[in-house]
């Protein structure tokens, strides 16, 4: 068996590289600026004259429709192992249907939207995590004097740009746009903007953008729209979390981003996320999982990294993650942000319950949510 | 009847049963056969409560226990406080306006109501003779007339709903309202739309921001004219909450008329939709129980402002021996099995699909009615209710 397997910048591919070499799977490595994901026609040639054919898939994190293309021409299977949710690739039905693909998501409803449409190619897969690493994870004294705190976040604020595209809307969608995020922000388990943003709301937003601006190349695709309001209220659930927990707790928040509304936590900066994150997960007694709301039913990356380490999880609810985990046994969700602050006071002062909910979280995560298991799976779905 | 009841009728306390439209046939002779005796009246000035309010006053005389009825007329109150008589008054809407008027609080007072978030509404205001109560069925006045007429309807229509649509100028305020900032319009506009998706109530004194609370006075004015804050908020609130009614139940009859054989019965307008035959309004005693006992499919969409408590027009189907399928109610959903007595239905397309299923599920359909029948019998008969409303009484003379 010999993988090719397409580098970029993404923190999951080293666990694939490792996963790879203990199963004893051959791989090459190759990488590629593309000028676009769909279109690279030097890309094309380069690929077709340096890339030999003793490959039996090229793999990639997320898909790529450019690697869908030259794998269709050669003959050759693409597994895309994405972990990126939706997918966010333009024209993606232009390639997704290529017999070559096996394309795996981790989230049921963006999996069953594309399976509705008609294509066979998709398959639904739950993340995992690196179970070899993980369970070999040990933290010194030092390091838990440097990582430990009552609570953590690590994650992105995601700053959106919605302000900048609601501006020029007319007051009457913004008045709409405003209450189905002010309710979409009270409520989990259930995903308003699908059904409740049209098209034709979007096609009169962007004759609005162009009435008000006939030079303007401003225009919005329901997908953007989508993001940007749910980022918009995931930054929100996130700051508001920060806040309120930096205000009670020893908190920690470590983020590329940085924002002047965070207060009172202590800002440690980015991670590693192989060698500094999980230490940080372990080393914390309540870790927080406010997911980013576009995310409608899967178990987010990061709930699986927490629980695969060792650290007690806090999240938001989210559908699958109570149907493969019990809640308050192996993990515990919160309904809205102020049964968040009740749970996280609530832990903090039961250690025992709290160890206990922790081990069976990394006990269940390594036995039935690691990525040895995934791979196995993708390679007998893709019929390797 | 049992002893008991009988025991009781060497006592016998008098109650002038004040007649209304909604009252069922049964509800006299069944509060004799629990003890009591029985004066109808029926006032002649039917829409001036002040006149017949002076009507009550001159029958009253201290040979009566209490004055019953559904609804809560503030007057009524007034005329049984100062001849110190029993004010039954047993609340079958929601909101009820007149529940905040002053003469709520009146020691002589026994205020009943269907709905546990009104009554706990009710007990949060000081309103301390307040009770809650479900309804109750006319099971033995169903049974009789079902008997009496076998087989009468028999070219019902598969699917039914029977009820206002709420799109009428008297029901709706929301279509009346002249101007609303875009930004306000589309605030509500999305409320709304949101709102017919989630099956709990979400439209709520919280859910308005502040800067659109302050802005709104401007635009929207009720007629009757209240200083009282909270008042205002819970027109609007309602206003709201009827104007998702009507859209859903609109949109649902359109959807049900499209995919399956479906009659209507409604007093409402139906341009709207021209491929819609309204049969028009249906008799209560005569109509109503033979159609939803002959239909396969009868469908409850309860108005939103009734936030919790069992609406009558569930029970009625029900008691008829009918197929139950209704939105997702909290106390339909407490005291009712879902699947097995009756079948919940979460938004509009679910309720197409369990129509579908049901339609073409014949067996586990009358299944379904036959338990939904039993369980009405047993447990929401107006029988069972009056008993309830006697047990309370008593505990608080």
């Amino acid at each position: 068996m010999r993988f090719l397997i397409y580098e970029w910048n993404s923190y999951f591919q080293y666990d694939i590289y490792a996963i790879c070499r203990e199963k004893h799977i051959d791989y090459q490595r190759f990488t590629w600026k593309f000028k676009t994901k769909n279109e690279d026609e030097e890309f094309q040639k380069w690929f077709a004259s340096e890339i030999g054919t003793k490959f039996d898939a090229l793999i990639s994190v997320n898909y790529f429709p450019i690697l869908s293309e030259v794998c269709q021409q050669r003959g050759l299977k693409y597994i895309a192992w994405c972990y990126d949710n939706p997918l966010n690739v333009e024209r993606i039905e232009e390639t997704l249907h290529y017999p070559v693909n096996s394309v795996f998501l981790f989230d049921r409803v963006q999996y069953e939207t594309y399976k509705k449409a008609g294509f066979e190619t998709v398959y639904y897969l739950p993340m995992g995590v690196n179970r070899t690493r993980l369970e070999k994870l040990k933290i010194t004294e030092a390091e838990y004097a440097k990582y430990s705190a009552e609570v953590a976040f690590v994650g992105n604020l995601y700053e959106s740009k919605l302000h900048e595209l609601m501006e020029p809307m007319k007051e009457y969608t913004k008045g709409y746009l405003k209450s189905l995020m002010d309710i979409q922000s009270q409520i989990y388990g259930y995903y308003l903007f699908d059904e409740l943003i049209t098209e034709e709301l979007i096609e009169d937003i962007n004759a609005h953008y162009l009435e008000q601006n006939p030079d303007t190349k401003l225009q919005l695709s329901k997908p953007a729209l989508t993001f940007a309001m749910a980022s918009e209220i995931t930054r929100n659930d996130r700051l508001i979390l920060l806040n309120l927990c930096g205000k009670r707790y020893d908190t920690k928040f470590y983020s590329y981003d940085d924002s002047p509304l965070v207060k009172s936590v202590k800002k440690c900066g980015s991670l590693d996320y192989v060698l500094e994150m999980p230490k940080v997960f372990a080393s914390t007694k309540v870790n927080l999982n406010p997911s980013l709301r576009i995310i409608q039913t899967g178990i987010p990356l990061r709930a699986l990294d927490i629980m695969g380490a060792g650290g007690f999880l806090l999240s938001n609810y989210q559908e699958e993650l109570i149907e493969y985990y019990e809640n308050e046994k192996d993990m515990v969700v919160y309904e809205s942000l102020e049964d968040a602050i009740d749970k996280v006071e609530f832990f903090l002062s039961h250690e025992d319950i709290r160890a206990r909910i922790a081990e069976n979280g990394r006990r269940k995560t390594l036995e039935k949510h690691n990525m040895q298991n995934c791979l196995d799976i993708i390679m007998k779905r893709a019929g390797l | 009847m049992s002893a008991s009841f009988l025991a009781k009728r060497s006592i016998l306390k008098k109650i002038l049963l004040v007649l209304m439209n909604i009252m069922t046939e049964s509800l006299p002779d069944i509060l004799q056969e629990i003890g009591y005796a029985v004066v109808r009246w029926k006032t002649t000035i039917a829409d001036d409560y002040d006149k017949s309010a002076d009507e009550l006053n001159d029958i009253l005389d201290n040979s009566y226990y209490a004055v019953m009825m559904y609804d809560f007329i503030p007057q009524f109150a007034n005329v049984c406080y100062d001849k110190d008589i029993y004010y039954i008054s047993w609340i079958v809407d929601c909101p009820h306006f007149s529940l905040r008027s002053k003469s709520v609080y009146y020691h002589k007072n026994r205020i009943f109501t269907f709905d546990k978030i009104q009554y706990e509404w009710l007990k949060n205001r000081g309103v301390d003779n307040s009770f809650y109560l479900p309804l109750g069925a006319d099971v033995r006045f169903f049974d009789r007339i079902l008997r009496q007429n076998i087989g009468g309807h028999k070219n019902q229509a598969d699917v039914c709903f029977m009820g206002n649509l709420y799109n009428g100028t008297d029901r709706n305020l929301f279509s009346q309202i002249n101007f609303l900032p875009p930004y306000i319009n589309g605030f509500f506009n999305g409320l709304m739309q949101a709102q017919k998706k989630i099956y709990n109530n979400i439209i709520n004194k919280e859910s308005i921001p502040d800067d659109i609370w302050c802005e709104l006075k401007k635009y929207i004015k009720f007629e009757v004219q209240e200083t009282d804050e909270e008042f205002y908020e819970e027109q609007i609130i309602n206003m709201l909450q009827s104007e998702v009614t009507c859209r859903e139940r609109c949109q649902a009859v359109s959807l049900l008329n499209r995919f399956f054989d479906f009659s209507l019965y409604t007093s409402s307008n139906t341009d709207f939709d021209s491929k819609i035959l309204n049969l028009g309004y249906l008799d209560y005693e005569t109509q109503m129980p033979f159609v939803f006992s002959s239909s396969k499919v009868n469908l409850n969409i309860t108005l939103r402002t009734i936030t919790s408590g069992i609406p009558l027009r569930a029970l009625d189907i029900m008691a008829c021996g009918g197929f139950l399928l209704s939105n997702y109610q909290p106390e339909l959903y407490e005291y009712f099995v879902d699947k097995k007595e009756c079948v919940f239905f979460y938004d509009l397309e679910d309720m197409v699909e369990k129509t579908r299923y049901y339609l073409n599920s014949d067996e586990e359909r009358r299944k379904i009615a036959r338990a939904g029948y039993e369980k009405v019998k047993r447990d929401f008969s107006l029988e069972k209710q009056l008993l309830q409303l006697q047990q309370i009484l008593e505990d608080n003379e």
